[in-house]
C-alpha cells in the first residue's frame, strides 16, 4: 500500500494525455546570471522575438557537439523571426571563471548566462544537459527537449513559423 | 502551523487575492527511478516531485520526495526509505525587491563564503529553510538571508550540517569593475562560539580581459582562517590564458571556494576527482589554448598542496592536452581527443595515505548524417598505485541516435586488475567487466523515458546524448520523467 501511495503522483501524471502539457505554457518565472555576476530574469529577453535557451556545461561531450549547430541555427534565423540565443551553463560557480576561455577557445560568439544551483534547469524540467527550451515571442514554451537530436533545428524551424504566421520565406529557405 | 498547513494557506491566499487567480498557472516535473539492483539483491525505488504555482508577483513551490528503498551506493546505510516534503516555498516579488520564505539555496560571490545548494543527481542538498531577501537598487545588489540548515535525508551521512546561518551579501557594478562584500556567521548546537566568515571582492572585466580577487579572514572563535583567490583570463586573437591561485586555511563552513582545477569531460578522469581541503590547501590551475584551422587545443597544468607541503592530503598534480576538431559538409564529423596525467595522494582502506598516478587517454568521434547520428568512445587509463599496484580501465561507448528522438546506446568497462589489487583497492566484489545497453527516448512530448539493463560503475557519464551522474548499479533500471 505505501509503494502505491507513493507512486500516486505519477500514476495520475500518466493519466495525463500523452499529448503536450509543457508546451504550450507560461515560461515559469526563472533568473540567470550574466558571466560578471549579474542577475537577469528570462523574461527580460522577450517580446522581439522567439528565444531559445541553450542549457549547457564545459564538461558534457555531447553539449559540445550540439553548439555549433545550435549557433548556426541561430544565425540562420536571427534575421528571419528575430530569435536570440541564451547559452546557459550549468558548470560549478567553483569553476566559472573558465568559462569565457573555453568558449573563446571553441570560437563561439553566444552569450553566455551561468545558473550554477541548478534552479532554472529544474523550474523547466531539465534533468541533465544538453537540454534545450524554445520560447515564443509571447513566453510560450513552443518545446522542451532534453539531449540534441538531429531533427530538433527542423522541429524548431517548424514551430517558429506557427507561431509567426507573417514570416515569409524566400524559395531557398523552404 | 505544520509545514503542509502554511502551504495551503499560501496557496489560499494566492488564490483569494483579487486579478491573481485569473493568471495562475503552473510548472511541474515528476522523476521516479524504478529498478531491481542484482547484484545487491535489492530495489530500488527513488521519486522527485516538483510543483510550482505563480500568480502575478506570487508564487509558491514544493518538492515532494519518496525513497520508500533508497539507492544504498548514495545514502546513509541505515537509512531505510522516507517520505516527505523537502522543499516548500513562498515568494513575493514586486519592483527590484522579493522576498522568499521557506525552503532556499543562495549563493554569495564565488561561494567563498557561503554556497548552499541542492545536486539532486549527487544526493547533495544544503538548502537553508529560513527567510531570504533581496534587493537591486540601481547598480547596487543586497542579499539578507537567516535559515537553517536543512541539509535532508538523503545528504550524504557525511556532509550533513546543523544549525543556523545568517548572512549579508552586498555588490555594486561600476562599468566594468564590480566590488562586493559578504559576512556570514554560523551557530552549530552545542559549539561554544558561532563562526563567521568575512570576504571581500573586486572584478574586472572587458571582453579580452577578466580578473577576479575575493579574500576574507574568520571570526567569531578562536582559530584563525583565512581564505583568497585570485583568477584572471585574456583572450586574444586565437589565444586564450586562464590562470588561477588559491589559498585556504581553516575557512571550512557551508561554503565552496574555486577549486582551480577543471570538471572533467572524460568518464575516466571522474572517477576520482580531487577533494577541495578548504581548511589547508594551496595551489595553482595555469591554462593555454588556441583556436586554429587544425582544431581547437587546450594545454593545462594544476597543482595542489597542503599548506605547509608535508602532510600530504591535498596533493594533487595534473597535466593535461585535449583537442577538438569538427568538419562539415553534407555530414557533420566532430573528434575529441585527451591525454591526462595526475598525481595525487589517495586514503587506502588502512586510512594512510598512498601515492597514485593515472595515465589516461580519451578519445570520441561523432558522425551525423540524414538525421541518424552514431558516436563512438574509447578511453584508456593506467593506474600506478604504490598500494594496489599497476593495472588498466579501458571504457568503451557506442551510441546510435535515430531522427524519432531515441537512442540505443551499449557501454562496456574493462579491468585487467588481479582479485588480489581488487580487495586491496577495496572493492565490495571481485569483478573485472561491467557492460550494459541504454534505450532512451521520448513518448509523446511530456514524458521522457530510459530503459537499462547490465552493469554500470559510479561517476558522471555521458550516454544518450544526456551527461548526469549515476551511481553504481547492476540489473535493470527504469526511469520516466514527466513535465507538465
Amino acid at each position: 500500500m505505501r509503494v502505491l501511495r507513493i507512486l500516486m503522483p505519477l500514476l495520475l501524471i500518466l493519466a495525463l494525455p500523452l499529448s503536450s502539457l509543457a508546451e504550450g505554457k507560461q515560461l515559469p518565472r526563472i533568473s540567470i546570471t550574466d558571466l560578471e555576476g549579474k542577475k537577469h530574469h528570462v523574461s527580460e529577453f522577450l517580446g522581439k522575438g522567439p528565444v531559445l535557451l541553450n542549457f549547457w556545461a564545459t564538461w558534457c561531450k555531447p553539449c559540445l557537439a550540439e553548439l555549433p549547430k545550435v549557433e548556426e541555427f541561430q544565425k540562420e534565423w536571427a534575421e528571419k523571426s528575430g530569435l536570440k540565443l541564451i547559452t546557459v551553463s550549468i558548470d560549478d560557480p567553483r569553476t566559472q571563471k573558465q568559462i569565457k576561455p573555453f568558449v573563446h577557445r571553441h570560437g563561439f560568439e553566444f552569450p553566455v548566462y551561468t545558473d550554477s544551483n541548478q534552479e532554472a534547469l529544474r523550474k523547466l524540467g531539465g534533468r541533465g544537459v544538453p537540454f534545450n527550451v524554445l520560447i515564443g515571442t509571447d513566453g510560450t514554451i513552443l518545446s522542451s527537449s532534453m539531449g540534441f537530436k538531429e531533427k530538433d533545428p527542423k522541429t524548431w524551424s517548424k514551430l517558429i513559423l506557427a507561431d509567426n504566421p507573417d514570416i515569409v520565406l524566400e524559395e531557398d529557405d523552404e | 502551523m505544520s509545514k503542509r498547513a502554511g502551504l495551503i494557506v499560501a496557496l489560499g491566499l494566492l488564490i483569494a487575492v483579487p486579478g491573481v487567480s485569473e493568471e495562475i498557472y503552473f510548472q511541474g516535473n515528476n522523476h521516479i527511478e524504478v529498478s531491481r539492483d542484482s547484484e545487491r539483491d535489492r530495489e530500488i525505488i527513488e521519486e522527485w516531485f516538483d510543483l510550482d504555482f505563480y500568480g502575478g508577483p506570487f508564487q509558491i513551490g514544493l518538492q515532494w520526495s519518496a525513497f520508500p528503498k533508497p539507492d544504498p551506493s548514495v545514502s546513509d546505510p541505515e537509512l531505510t526509505g522516507f517520505e516527505k516534503l523537502t522543499h516548500r516555498y513562498a515568494e513575493l516579488e514586486w519592483g527590484n525587491q522579493s522576498l522568499r520564505v521557506g525552503t532556499f539555496t543562495q549563493l554569495f560571490g564565488r561561494g567563498l563564503a557561503l554556497r548552499s545548494y541542492e545536486n539532486r543527481d549527487l544526493r547533495l542538498d544544503s538548502n537553508l529553510d529560513g527567510v531570504l531577501y533581496s534587493w537591486a537598487p540601481g547598480d547596487w545588489s543586497i542579499t539578507a538571508l537567516r535559515g537553517l540548515i536543512d541539509t535532508g535525508p538523503m545528504e550524504h551521512f557525511g556532509r550533513r550540517h546543523s544549525g543556523s546561518i545568517s548572512g549579508l551579501n552586498l555588490e555594486r557594478s561600476l562599468g566594468n569593475l564590480t566590488l562586493g562584500s559578504s559576512t556570514v556567521n554560523h551557530d552549530t548546537p552545542g559549539a561554544a562560539a558561532h563562526l563567521g566568515l568575512q570576504t571581500f571582492r573586486g572584478g574586472w572585466a572587458n571582453n579580452l580581459l577578466q580578473l577576479d580577487y575575493e579574500g576574507g579572514f574568520r571570526f567569531g572563535d578562536d582559530v584563525e582562517g583565512k581564505g583568497q583567490v585570485l583568477e584572471g583570463s585574456l583572450l586574444l586573437g586565437p589565444f586564450s590564458v586562464f590562470g588561477g591561485y588559491k589559498h585556504y586555511e581553516n575557512f571550512a563552513a557551508t561554503n565552496q571556494a574555486p577549486v582551480q582545477i577543471h570538471d572533467q569531460r572524460a568518464t575516466l578522469l571522474n572517477r576520482h576527482p580531487h577533494q577541495l581541503n578548504m581548511d589547508d590547501e594551496k595551489g595553482y590551475l595555469l591554462d593555454l589554448s588556441a583556436n586554429t584551422p587544425l582544431g581547437s587545443f587546450l594545454v593545462s597544468h594544476a597543482l595542489s598542496e597542503s599548506l605547509d607541503g608535508e602532510s600530504g592530503e591535498a596533493d594533487y598534480a595534473e597535466s593535461y592536452v585535449e583537442w577538438d576538431q569538427y568538419f562539415s559538409g553534407d555530414f557533420l564529423l566532430s573528434a575529441h581527443g585527451i591525454v591526462d596525467y595526475q598525481e595525487q595522494k589517495t586514503g587506502s582502506p588502512l586510512g594512510t595515505l598512498v601515492d597514485e598516478n593515472y595515465l589516461t587517454f580519451a578519445g570520441d568521434v561523432r558522425l551525423a548524417m540524414k538525421s541518424f547520428e552514431f558516436m563512438l568512445e574509447w578511453e584508456h587509463q593506467h593506474k600506478d598505485s604504490g598500494f594496489v599496484g599497476e593495472f588498466d580501465d579501458d571504457l568503451f561507448v557506442l551510441e546510435i541516435m535515430a531522427p524519432i528522438g531515441w537512442s540505443l546506446s551499449f557501454i562496456a568497462e574493462y579491468l585487467n586488475w588481479t582479485d588480489e589489487q581488487q580487495i586491496l583497492q577495496g572493492e565490495e566484489e571481485i569483478r573485472e567487466s561491467w557492460t550494459g545497453v541504454q534505450i532512451a527516448g521520448l513518448i509523446g512530448d511530456m514524458h521522457e523515458i530510459r530503459f537499462f539493463a547490465g552493469g554500470r560503475r559510479a561517476g558522471y557519464i555521458c550516454i544518450g546524448g544526456v551527461c548526469r551522474y549515476e551511481p553504481a548499479f547492476d540489473g535493470v533500471e527504469l526511469t520516466l520523467l514527466t513535465r507538465f
